[in-house]
C-alpha cells in the first residue's frame, strides 16, 4: 500500500480529496501546514505528497523547496513525488503558480476544484 | 405524497440550481462521494462550508470595518472562502470572492465593502437552496426512498469573456451542466 500525504489546511479541502483518495482506494495522512509535512516526512516515507500551495505557517513551495533540499542531502530515502494544488481559475495567476511550483521542486500539479478524476490520474502517473 | 414524486421534485430542484448557476459540477463530485460507506456525507461537507463561511463572512466584516483596513488580511480570508466555496460547487459564491479579490488587489475600500454584501448576498442564497435540497433527501430517505442521482447528458465547455475594471479582457473556460436526461437510482 503506497504511503499518501495530504498537506491542506482547510477541513472542507481535507474532506473532500480524502473521500476521493477512500474511493480511489487509498487511506492518508493529513497534515495542516509546510512545517508539519516537513515533519511528517521526516517520521515516514511517503509516495506521494499533495500539498497545497497556499497554506498558513509555512506555504507548500517553501516546505517543497526544504523537503526537496533535505533528499539533497540524503538524508532520507528520497522516493517522496510531490504533486500540488493550487488556484487555477485566474488565468494568469495560474500560469505563474505553476512556474513557481515546478522550479520550486513539485512533480506536477492538480487544479482546485480537486476532481475525483484528476485525483485518479495522478495517482496513476505516480503511483504506479 | 409517493416516494417517486418526491424524487422526481428533487431532481427537477436540483437541475434549476445548476441552470442558475447557483452550483456548477463539482457538487456532483460531492454526490458521487456519498455511499453506503458515507451515506451522510454531503450534508456533513455543506454543514462545514455553512459553518466555516459564517465564520469567514464574520470576519471579513470585521476586518473592512476597521479605520485602517488591511487588505492583505481581507484577502486572506476571501481566499479561504473562494476556496471552501469552489470546493463544494457554490459557482456564484466563488465568483463573488473571484471579484471581491480582484478589488482588494485595488484596496479599493467601497468596492470591497460592495463586494461583501454580494458575498453575503449569495452565501445566504445558496445556503436557503441547499438547506431545502438536502431537507428533500431526507424527507426521501425517511419515507423509504433512495436519493437519486443526477446522470448528466453531457457538459459542454463555455468560453467565457470577462472583462477585469482595468480594462484586461480574459477568458475564462467553464463549462454549462446541461441535464438531458435523469434517471433515477438507488444507492
Amino acid at each position: 500500500m503506497p504511503n499518501i500525504l495530504l498537506v491542506e489546511d482547510s477541513k472542507i479541502n481535507v474532506m473532500v480529496a480524502q473521500s476521493m483518495l477512500k474511493q480511489l482506494g487509498h487511506t492518508i495522512d493529513v497534515v495542516n501546514n509546510g512545517v508539519e509535512a516537513v515533519c511528517a516526512v521526516q517520521k515516514r516515507s511517503y509516495d506521494l505528497v499533495l500539498m497545497d500551495v497556499c497554506m498558513p505557517v509555512m506555504d507548500g513551495l517553501q516546505a517543497t523547496r526544504l523537503i526537496r533540499s533535505f533528499e539533497e542531502t540524503g538524508n532520507w530515502d528520497a522516493a517522496v513525488k510531490v504533486g500540488i494544488e493550487q488556484d487555477s481559475s485566474q488565468p494568469d495567476d495560474g500560469k505563474c503558480v505553476v512556474r513557481e511550483c515546478y522550479a520550486n521542486g513539485m512533480d506536477s500539479f492538480v487544479s482546485k476544484p480537486v476532481t475525483f478524476q484528476n485525483l485518479k490520474e495522478c495517482l496513476e502517473q505516480y503511483l504506479p | 405524497m409517493e416516494v417517486v414524486q418526491m424524487q422526481r421534485g428533487l431532481v427537477d430542484y436540483t437541475k434549476t440550481l445548476f441552470m442558475e448557476c447557483f452550483l456548477d459540477a463539482q457538487f456532483l463530485q460531492l454526490q458521487q462521494l456519498q455511499d453506503e460507506s458515507n451515506p451522510d456525507f454531503v450534508f456533513e461537507v455543506v454543514s462545514l462550508f455553512f459553518d466555516d463561511s459564517e465564520k469567514l463572512l464574520n470576519d471579513l466584516s470585521m476586518a473592512l470595518d476597521q479605520p485602517s483596513v488591511d487588505f492583505k488580511k481581507v484577502d486572506a480570508h476571501v481566499h479561504q472562502l473562494k476556496g471552501s466555496s469552489s470546493s463544494i460547487g457554490a459557482q456564484r459564491v466563488k465568483d463573488a470572492c473571484v471579484t471581491f479579490r480582484n478589488f482588494c488587489e485595488e484596496q479599493n475600500i467601497e468596492a470591497t465593502l460592495r463586494c461583501l454584501q454580494q458575498v453575503k448576498h449569495e452565501y445566504y442564497l445558496v445556503k436557503n437552496k441547499l438547506e431545502t435540497l438536502l431537507r428533500l433527501e431526507q424527507q426521501i430517505v425517511a419515507a423509504g426512498g433512495s436519493i437519486p442521482m443526477i446522470e448528466m447528458g453531457f457538459l459542454k465547455t463555455i468560453n467565457m469573456k470577462g472583462k477585469h475594471d482595468s480594462g484586461v479582457v480574459y477568458t475564462v473556460e467553464t463549462y454549462g451542466v446541461f441535464c438531458d436526461s435523469t434517471s433515477i437510482r438507488s444507492l
